[in-house]
């Protein structure tokens, strides 16, 4: 069960980090 | 709290500038003021005999832009260097823009511009802040290679060859990597044909010959995906690099560990095949790219190489023949008949006819004679003379177009490529899915849930990867440009194709573009008692005997209406005036209304005429029979057939017309309401049609330039598209995207109708690439077990990649039927 939740979190920190990281919310000035 | 209280509490920066034109304490001071007087300057300081301004600021409140403008518009200036850089391996938008952020971020570049095209990159920058080598090292830093060249010669063989050497890189691997597919593909699908020996179908084997696929000749994709991951983007490069090592992780475990897959249930299927079918097909579509861009620096190649390369100089007394570098200004050089001027000067003996066409556009020959200017690369015609060189090496008219074309090409905006936005998105919603597809198997599959969840994970990834995707935007172009050419309209690259739809105004040169480029009769006038016949025939009897260009005109025109030639004789040339001969035993006087005047010829009865000739652009030529006015002859260069439709198929169309021009307002104006352009502007040079076309594009508008000459080249390079006429000279055509072959201006309208219909192509294509990936994804994340026990298989996934890559093929052959209508 422990196993399940962990991966479950790693997983949604997974996806949401992807997210996050390539479609950042404001594109710096260049 | 004040400005400077703000400064001091936020992160500030030391910048050191290097004021010129400071020639007192007191200009020091005025510095300091205006620096001062700027929000987020913290602290400025000036000392006017080391020429620096030492600056404290906040970079989040000012730029290190604003602070040179600051000093500039105080009325003194900074020496800003310029570093132009050739770098390999530029091959996207994302490239464009990852550069120019890595060398912004640095401290001292004012400004960074990044040519696709050309792969050269322009940077301006502080010398006191940062040297080349450095801004050499950010550029390599980023993952690119800059490509350094000993002195300024030579430097565009350098970088042809370097561009080769990418090229025949590329194909060589394409070659390989086909002859490999080709083997894992006969190896992994045709077992039981005759041909096919059954060892080829052995995992192990087809792994030995699937990595160096993935790892050598794929490599391309690695490096390029981990330079996007650094800049937080995700590209086709992301896309591929992920796709294809999840199909080939995948497989290789299989082939290494099939009891793995046994225990999970599964048969240890490999995915060799869609790895290296993936990266072969998409090296195919970067091959197709990279042969229309190789050509992209020919346009300055062939400018340099209009100079000649040596020059006859008047040296010690005697001739002779230089280096065209060892030319100074002040040398004495000699010019004969049919000979290119080898540098920019002054005439000081001699006189001739110059054709300048190539740098002006002006079709007349121009008569030089004592005092004229000449520019270097014209053509010297019948004459010869002697000119005092003024301006040589990088001062000449002809190094300064260069430099222009160079820097217009530099300045150009390249478009994001479609392909590369799309997955942009599609690759971290593609990782999100797979990362889902996992943890649902993890928590709620059946045993063995890890093999399981990993195992549909991945076949998440290879099924994403969408291999005809490479294939989409490169074989619609290339069926585009064929059917351009077919029509007459050759495309250089496939960005204009892209970009030519979205044009929104069109701006036209003058001469040879909208005009034929070539003085003709237009009109004749004949005073009673002359008929017209007769007053051009024997014009051009006198004509003959003249070298004057606009007496081509009137020989081509008497020939043209079939009149019997004519002899003159006691032929006589009054310089800037007109001519004199004896024709038939009567005596003709042909030239201006001065020639008139002076030879006492009352021709108040052809004023009238004159007037509106001139009024009309037109050039009026007098002609006396006999000492008494006879008639008119104009000469001008008339609009070209179908050129004010064209104007007017382009209005039709929503867009905008401009007509720019090196000539007088009258002559213009003439032009400019017979073709029916919505706006038009007379006596520009070169620069100034380049900064039109830049204001045009600051105001928002997408711009393409149709013109013919090496005057228009900068222009041409400057515009969003650049149009040339087949029938203009070769240096037009090389800086130009599109090259209209006939020279009917009808092909511009075609032009934007073949674009429009190449996007909606590639569009179409796009959604072919990924629409089978995407229906693809449910059934590799195990979706369909539960309902009918179906489950991604590598017939499954071979047929989904044979299916989008023939839909897309077939897609982009389908404008092989479009017909562009005239």
């Amino acid at each position: 069960m422990t196993a399940k939740i962990l991966v479950t979190l790693a997983g949604l920190g997974l996806i949401a980090f992807v997210n996050v990281y390539f479609f950042p919310r404001k594109r710096r000035k260049a | 709290m004040d400005d400077k209280d703000i400064v001091m509490a936020e992160k500030t920066e030391k910048l050191e500038l290097p004021v010129t034109g400071m020639s007192c304490a007191g200009c020091a001071r005025n510095v300091e003021r205006a620096l001062k007087g700027l929000s987020g300057v913290g602290e400025a300081v000036v000392n006017a005999a080391t020429a620096r301004a030492t600056i404290l600021f906040s970079p989040r409140l000012v730029s290190a832009e604003d602070l040179v403008r600051t000093v500039r518009d105080a009325g003194y200036d900074v020496a800003v260097a310029k570093a132009d850089i050739a770098v390999e391996g530029i091959h996207c938008a994302s490239c464009v823009k990852r550069i120019e952020q890595a060398l912004l971020e640095k401290k001292g570049v004012l400004k960074a511009a990044v040519n696709l095209a050309s792969g050269h990159v322009a940077a301006e920058y502080l010398s006191t802040e940062i040297r080349r080598d450095e801004i050499e090292a950010v550029i390599e830093a980023a993952g690119y290679k800059v490509l350094r060249i000993a002195g300024s010669e030579g430097e565009e063989d350098v970088e042809q060859a370097a561009r080769r050497k990418e090229w025949t890189g590329l194909r060589t691997r394409f070659f390989l990597g086909l002859a490999f597919s080709l083997v894992i593909l006969a190896g992994s699908m045709g077992r039981g044909l005759f041909f096919v020996p059954s060892f080829l179908g052995h995992p192990l084997v087809l792994w030995a010959l699937a990595t160096p696929v993935q790892f050598w000749i794929g490599a391309r994709f690695y490096r390029g995906a981990w330079s996007a991951f650094k800049h937080r983007t995700a590209d086709m490069n992301t896309l591929v690099a992920v796709g294809t090592s999840a199909a080939y992780a995948y497989s290789a475990a299989a082939a290494a560990a099939p009891g793995l897959f046994a225990a999970g249930g599964m048969r240890p299927d490999v995915y060799f095949d869609t790895s290296t079918v993936i990266i072969t097909l998409i090296l195919f579509g970067r091959l197709l790219e990279a042969r229309a861009k190789g050509r992209a620096s020919d346009a300055i190649r062939k400018l340099i190489g209009l100079q000649p390369s040596t020059a006859r100089v008047r040296r010690g007394g005697g001739e002779a023949e230089v280096p065209l570098r060892d030319v100074v200004p002040g040398d004495i050089v000699l010019v004969r008949p049919g000979e290119r001027i080898p540098v920019d000067g002054v005439v000081v003996a001699g006189k001739s006819f110059v054709d300048e066409s190539m740098i002006t556009g002006e079709s007349r020959p121009v008569l030089k004679e004592r005092d004229a200017e000449v520019i270097g690369a014209t053509l010297n015609t019948s004459g010869s003379f002697e000119f005092r060189a003024v301006r040589v090496g990088q001062e000449t008219v002809l190094a300064q177009i260069v430099r222009l074309v160079r820097e217009a090409q530099g300045s150009k905006a390249p478009i994001q490529r479609l392909a590369d936005v799309i997955a942009g998105v599609f690759v971290p919603v593609v990782i999100s899915m797979a990362v889902l597809t996992f943890v649902v198997w993890f928590d709620f599959g059946p045993a063995p849930s890890l093999t399981l969840a990993l195992l549909n994970f991945v076949a998440v990834m290879i099924i994403a990867c969408p291999c005809a995707l490479g294939l989409a935007t490169p074989t619609a172009i290339m069926v585009g440009t064929g059917k351009g050419a077919e029509n007459g309209i050759l495309i250089k690259g496939g960005q204009s194709l892209e970009t030519i739809h979205t044009i929104t105004t069109v701006v036209f040169d003058k001469t040879g573009t909208l005009t034929k480029g070539r003085p003709e009769v237009t009109d004749l006038v004949a005073l009673p008692s002359f008929s017209e016949d007769d007053i051009l025939r024997r014009s051009a009897a006198v004509e003959r005997k003249s070298e004057h260009p606009l007496g081509l005109a009137v020989i081509e025109s008497a020939r043209a209406r079939g009149l019997a030639e004519a002899q003159a004789s006691e032929f006589e040339s009054f310089e800037g005036l007109g001519v004199q001969a004896a024709v038939e035993g009567r005596t003709l006087l042909i030239g201006n209304r001065r020639l008139m005047e002076e030879r006492g010829v009352d021709a108040i009865a052809l004023d009238a005429a004159a007037g509106r000739f001139a009024a009309e652009g037109k050039t009026p030529v007098f002609v006396a029979v006999d000492g008494a006015p006879a008639g008119l002859i104009a000469i001008a260069d008339p609009l070209k057939d179908g050129a004010a439709a064209a104007v007017g198929r382009l209005r039709a169309l929503g867009l905008e017309t401009i007509m720019l021009t090196g000539d007088h307002r009258g002559t213009a104006e003439a032009a400019a309401r017979a073709a029916g352009v919505d706006r038009w502007i007379p006596e520009l040079l070169p620069r100034d049609k380049v900064e039109e076309i830049g204001r045009l594009q600051a105001d928002g508008k997408k711009v393409a330039m149709v013109g013919d000459g090496i005057n228009d080249a900068p222009a041409l390079a400057r515009a969003d598209v650049g149009i040339a006429l087949g029938t203009g000279t070769d240096v037009a055509m090389e800086t130009a995207d599109i090259t209209l072959m006939s020279g009917d201006l009808g092909g511009v309208a075609k032009a934007i109708a073949l674009s429009r219909r190449t996007i909606r192509t590639i569009k179409q294509n796009l959604f072919w690439a990924f629409f089978y990936n995407v229906i693809g994804i449910p059934l590799a994340a195990g979706a369909l077990i539960p309902l009918w026990g179906i489950r991604l298989n590598p017939m499954l996934a071979s047929a989904a990649m044979a299916f989008s890559s023939v839909s897309v093929v077939t897609n982009s052959l389908r404008l092989k039927r479009l017909r562009l209508k005239d």
